[in-house]
């Protein structure tokens, strides 16, 4: 058992991780998604740390112990940006909401209806508004400008991922 | 260190022959195809065991790695293959630079990206729903992971309308 444990713990701290994130989520009624993640995430942490503490592996233990953390963190740290992504694309994802929509009748949704709910131009006002609310885009004299810039260099890093990769920068292109 | 040395190698080796494949042709099934090369990869480590061999925990935790690992990079993947709108919102802001963007130029920018209906194209060209006469409706059962999602839904209980 003691040799399987530096397996099992990544995967506990991820239940761990889950099961926080969901219990507040539900306490704070459905608001504030993104904390709850992200006491999710510390929880499980902390129960990774635990975990490699109370049972370290033997027979060295300080070295087995810092080479199990070596994978078991990284590898912590990547399940729960999948659990983040799953858990996210349930709360924001279009395509999701559109195909529960749709599977949860069986007479279908019309074009129409799915047009009415997902207004491109409604869903482009709100994100105006968003971007102009947290300061990344700024409204002046009518015109819009880039405000703050902390999501220029991510779309730098995924738009030049996107032209090595696909060789081209969107998908509408 | 026999593990994380390993899962790195397999996972960097599984990227150079996703590079490679999508450079010589690009896949129908983007995400299909991703995750079978990356299964394959590790297949194929599996079946050289019998080479250099490796106690069964050590294997699972390798397995374990490199898919949490392999995961990560399939999900990020997903923000490559379709464009997000607030990033290209703001790398266009960020090219108009001082002279800014007016309200005609930010919604004839985005008007020709219909984001809705680029997702609603990707989910009938996906399979997962068809469209006749003007009405769409899933398509067989639905996929298991799309399933599971809408299960992981109700534990939260209800959401916001809208996108």
């Amino acid at each position: 058992m003691v040799i399987w444990w530096a397996v099992i713990a990544p995967i506990a701290a991820l239940a761990v991780n889950v099961l926080g994130q969901i219990v507040v989520f539900r306490l704070q009624h459905g608001r504030h998604f993104l904390r709850s993640i992200a006491f999710g995430f510390f929880l499980g942490g902390v129960a990774l740390l635990i975990a490699q503490c109370i049972w370290p592996p033997d027979p060295s233990p300080i070295e087995a112990w810092s080479k199990a953390l070596l994978v078991n963190l990284p590898c912590y740290a990547a399940l729960s940006y999948c659990f983040f992504n799953f858990a996210n694309l349930g709360q924001s994802s279009i395509r999701v909401r559109i195909y529960a929509k749709v599977a949860a009748r069986s007479g279908g949704v019309s074009v129409l209806e799915i047009a009415r709910e997902y207004n491109e131009a409604m869903l482009l006002e709100m994100r105006l508004h968003r971007l102009v609310e947290s300061g990344d885009l700024a409204l002046r004299d009518g015109r819009y400008f880039l405000g703050r810039k902390r999501f220029v260099p991510i779309a730098r890093i995924i738009f030049w991922i996107k032209r090595l990769i696909l060789g081209k920068v969107s998908e509408f292109e | 260190m026999a593990v994380f040395l390993t899962s790195l190698v397999l996972f960097l080796g599984a990227l150079g022959l996703h590079l490679i494949v999508w450079k010589i042709r690009l896949p129908k099934f983007h995400t299909r195809t991703l995750l079978l090369l990356f299964a394959l990869v590790l297949f194929l480590w599996l079946v050289t065991l019998t080479l250099r061999p490796m106690s069964l925990a050590e294997v699972a935790h390798v397995c374990l790695f490199y898919t949490s690992l392999s995961l990560c990079y399939v999900i990020t993947y997903s923000a490559f293959e379709a464009d997000s709108p607030t990033l290209s919102l703001i790398r266009h802001a960020h090219e108009a630079a001082g002279l800014g963007m007016s309200s005609e130029e930010v919604h004839l920018f985005l008007e020709k990206r219909p984001f809705v209906k680029a997702r609603l194209a990707a989910l009938t060209h996906d399979g997962l729903v068809r469209e006749e006469n003007g009405r769409y409706f899933a398509v067989g059962g639905g996929s298991i992971f799309f399933r599971v999602i809408l299960i992981f839904r109700k534990l939260y209980g209800s959401i916001q309308e809208g996108g």
